[in-house]
C-alpha cells in the first residue's frame, strides 16, 4: 500500500511541550514519521493538534523539547526543512481578491519554486484548471480546500502536512480529498502527516497514527495493529492504583502496561489474554473494583471524545 | 529579498483599498485648484494688501509653485491617514485574513519576509508621494502658469526666483518621503499587534494627533520631550523654502536658511524608522503566529 521505506524518519518529535502560561496544550508528546508514511494525527478538538502542527512549521516556539525533520534539527535548519515541506493549515485561507493561479504563483516563488509548468500541473492534479482564473472569494469551500492542498503541493515537497483537511467539506468533497492524499502517496510517493477528529476518517488512508489527548500522547503504532479486532485495552480500577500500578510493573504484565493521559491504569492485549489477567490479577492479590473493556480504538477514541 | 517585494507590491495594488488614497488625493488637488482658478486672484490679493501698499508687485503671484506649496501645506498634514491605512494593513490584514501562517511557513527568515513587506509599504508611500507631487506641481504649474514663489508668512515675505524653485520642491518631497515613512514604519509596528487594520491605523492616527497636540501647547512640561517627538520634525520640508539674504538684503540663490537645522530634523526622522523597524524584526521573529 506504501512505498518502501527509506533509512530514519522524517518526523522525530522528542519530548514537544509548548505552554501559555498555565495551560498545557501540548505536554511533553515524542512521534516519529517514516518516510512514505500517510501519518494520522488524531484527537479531538483542542487535544494540541495543531499546536503541534504550527510548531512543526515554525509558526510557535516550542517551550521545551525538540523537533527533526529529513534528519535536521528544525530551528537550525528552517529553511532548508520548509523547502522540502507543504502544509495546509486549519482553513485554507488564500488570498480572495487574487485568482487561484496569482496565489498558487505568490506561493510558489515564496517556496523558490522557478519550474512555470509547476502550476499547471498542480491545477490539473486538484481538478481546478477551468477555474484558476477566476478570484478565490468566488470559490466554493470544497475549491478552497482543494486550491489549499494545491498550494502546499506546488513546490513538490517530500512532506505534506494537513491540519483537518476535510473540515467542512460535504461526503463527495471528503472522497476527493482522499483519493487525492492516497494517489499521491502511491503514485508520487509523497509522505502525509494528516490531522482529524475523526478515526473513521484515518482508518480508510493512514498506515500509522498517534492520538493525543489534552496535549499528550495517548497512542501511536500501525493501523493495523491498532485497528486489530482481537486487540483489547483494558482499564484497570482498583482500590490503591499506585499500588497496583507497581506490582503490574514487576510483573510480566509490564509490557501490557501503556500511558495513559488521565493516569488511569490502561493494559493492551490480546482478547484472549483477558482471562488470565483476572486470574494473574486475584494471584497476585491486586483488590479490583472494575475491569473495564474497550473493544476497539475507536471506542477508546470515543471515552476521550466524550470526556473531553 | 527582491522577490518579496515584488510579491508585497503585486498585493498591494490588487487590492481596491489601496487606490483610496491615490483618488482622495487627487480629488482633493483638484478641488483645491479648481477653488483658487475661479476666486484664487481675490484671496492672493486680499493676503498681498498690506505688502501693495508699500510695493509694487508684479507679475503672477498665484503661480504653479504658490499653489503647489499651498497645496502641500494643507494636504500633507493628512497624509499619515493615508499612508496608515496600507501600512496598518501589512501584517495585520495578513493575521485576519489568515494568510500570515501561509507566509512565515515558507522558506523565507520572518526577518526577509518582514523587511520585504516594510520595503513594499515605503514603496506605495513613495508612489503616493509622487501621485502628489504629480498633481500639486505639475498640474498647478500647468494650468496657473510659473513665476517666482512668494510666500507670506506673519511677518516676512520670501521671494523665490523661479529659476532657484523647482530643487527646492524636490527637496521638499524628499523630505516628505522621510516623514511619511515615519509615520509608515510605526503603523507598521503596530500592526504586529494586531489581527485586523482598524486598530493600528486608529493607534497610528491617534498616536500622530497626540504627539502634534503636544507640540503646538506651550506647556513647559512638555518642552523637553518635543524636540525628540518625530510629529515635530514632519513639516521640516518648509526649512527648503527659508532663504539665506546677503548682506545687501538680496537673497543668496541656491541657499537654505537653516540647512543644519533641516539635516538635523531629516536624521530624527531617520533614527525613528530605524527604531521603529528594528522593533517590528525584534517582536516578529518571536512571535507566536496564532491566527
Amino acid at each position: 500500500m506504501h512505498p518502501a521505506r527509506a533509512s530514519g524518519p522524517l518526523i522525530e518529535v522528542s519530548d514537544l511541550s509548548k505552554y501559555y502560561g498555565g495551560l498545557r496544550a501540548v505536554d511533553g508528546l515524542s512521534l516519529t514519521v517514516q518516510q512514505g508514511d500517510v501519518y494520522g494525527f488524531l484527537g479531538q478538538n483542542g487535544a494540541g493538534k495543531s499546536t503541534t502542527i504550527r510548531m512543526l512549521l515554525t509558526l510557535i516556539r516550542p517551550t521545551s523539547g525538540s523537533i527533526r525533520l529529513f534528519g535536521m534539527d528544525l530551528l537550525r535548519h528552517r529553511s532548508e526543512i520548509l523547502a522540502r515541506v507543504g502544509a495546509v493549515i486549519e482553513k485554507p485561507d488564500l488570498y480572495g481578491y487574487l485568482t487561484g493561479r496569482e496565489n498558487l504563483r505568490i506561493l510558489a516563488r515564496l517556496s523558490g519554486c522557478r519550474d512555470k509548468g509547476a502550476i499547471e500541473r498542480v491545477l490539473e492534479t486538484v481538478g481546478l484548471s477551468a477555474r484558476a482564473d477566476d478570484k478565490v472569494r468566488t470559490y466554493s469551500q470544497g475549491m478552497r480546500q482543494r486550491l489549499g492542498i494545491a498550494c502546499a503541493l506546488v513546490h513538490d515537497p517530500e512532506l505534506v502536512i494537513l491540519d483537518e483537511p476535510t473540515n467542512g467539506l460535504d461526503p463527495q468533497g471528503i472522497a476527493d480529498i482522499r483519493n487525492l492524499i492516497l494517489r499521491l502517496s502511491r503514485e508520487a510517493g509523497k509522505t502525509f502527516l494528516v490531522s482529524s477528529h475523526l478515526l473513521s476518517e484515518m482508518e480508510l488512508i493512514a498506515n500509522r497514527m498517534v492520538i493525543i489527548d489534552k496535549g499528550r500522547k495517548v497512542v501511536e503504532g500501525e493501523c493495523r495493529t491498532l485497528l486489530d479486532p482481537e486487540r483489547q485495552v483494558v482499564h484497570l480500577e482498583t482500590i490503591d492504583d499506585g499500588q497496583a500500578l507497581s506490582i503490574l510493573a514487576a510483573s510480566r504484565w509490564a509490557p501490557y502496561l501503556e500511558d495513559d493521559p488521565q493516569g488511569r491504569i490502561r493494559l493492551a492485549l490480546n482478547r484472549s489474554e483477558v482471562p488470565q489477567l483476572v486470574r494473574a490479577l486475584a494471584e497476585m492479590e491486586v483488590q479490583v473494583l472494575a475491569l473495564r473493556p474497550f473493544n476497539r480504538l475507536e471506542d477508546y477514541f470515543l471515552s476521550l471524545t466524550q470526556a473531553g | 529579498m527582491w522577490t518579496i517585494v515584488r510579491i508585497e507590491l503585486f498585493k498591494i495594488f490588487r487590492k481596491p483599498r489601496t487606490y483610496i488614497a491615490f483618488g482622495a488625493v487627487a480629488a482633493i488637488v483638484w478641488l483645491i485648484q479648481l477653488g483658487f482658478y475661479a476666486d484664487g486672484e481675490t484671496y492672493v490679493q486680499f493676503g498681498m494688501q498690506a505688502l501693495s501698499e508699500t510695493f509694487e508687485v508684479q507679475g503672477s503671484v498665484l503661480n504653479g509653485y504658490l499653489m503647489a506649496y499651498i497645496i502641500l501645506q494643507a494636504l500633507l498634514v493628512h497624509v499619515p491617514l493615508l499612508i496608515a491605512l496600507v501600512s496598518g494593513d501589512m501584517v495585520s490584514g495578513e493575521a485576519g485574513m489568515g494568510t500570515l501562517r501561509l507566509l512565515a511557513s515558507r522558506p523565507v527568515s520572518r526577518t526577509r519576509l518582514l523587511l520585504g513587506k516594510f520595503l513594499a509599504s515605503s514603496v506605495y508611500t513613495v508612489a503616493l508621494l509622487l501621485w502628489m507631487a504629480l498633481w500639486t506641481l505639475f498640474f498647478s504649474l500647468w494650468i496657473f502658469g510659473v513665476d517666482d514663489l512668494v510666500i507670506m508668512k506673519s511677518e516676512v515675505v520670501t521671494q523665490i526666483l523661479q529659476s532657484d524653485v523647482m530643487w527646492r520642491y524636490a527637496a521638499a518631497f524628499g523630505f516628505a518621503t522621510i516623514a511619511m515613512v515615519t509615520v509608515s514604519s510605526l503603523a507598521f509596528l503596530l500592526s504586529l499587534f494586531a489581527e485586523n487594520s482598524i486598530g493600528p491605523i486608529i493607534a497610528t492616527m491617534s498616536i500622530v494627533i497626540v504627539f502634534t497636540i503636544l507640540n503646538s501647547l506651550g506647556l513647559p512640561l512638555f518642552d523637553a520631550v518635543k524636540p525628540w517627538l518625530f510629529t515635530t520634525h514632519m513639516l521640516g520640508w518648509k526649512g527648503f523654502f527659508d532663504v539665506q539674504v546677503g548682506a545687501g538684503n538680496e537673497q543668496v540663490v541656491g541657499s537654505v536658511e537653516n540647512l543644519p537645522a533641516v539635516m538635523r530634523s531629516a536624521g530624527i526622522l531617520i533614527a525613528h524608522i530605524v527604531l521603529f523597524l528594528t522593533l517590528s524584526v525584534a517582536v516578529f521573529r518571536r512571535k507566536d503566529i496564532l491566527s
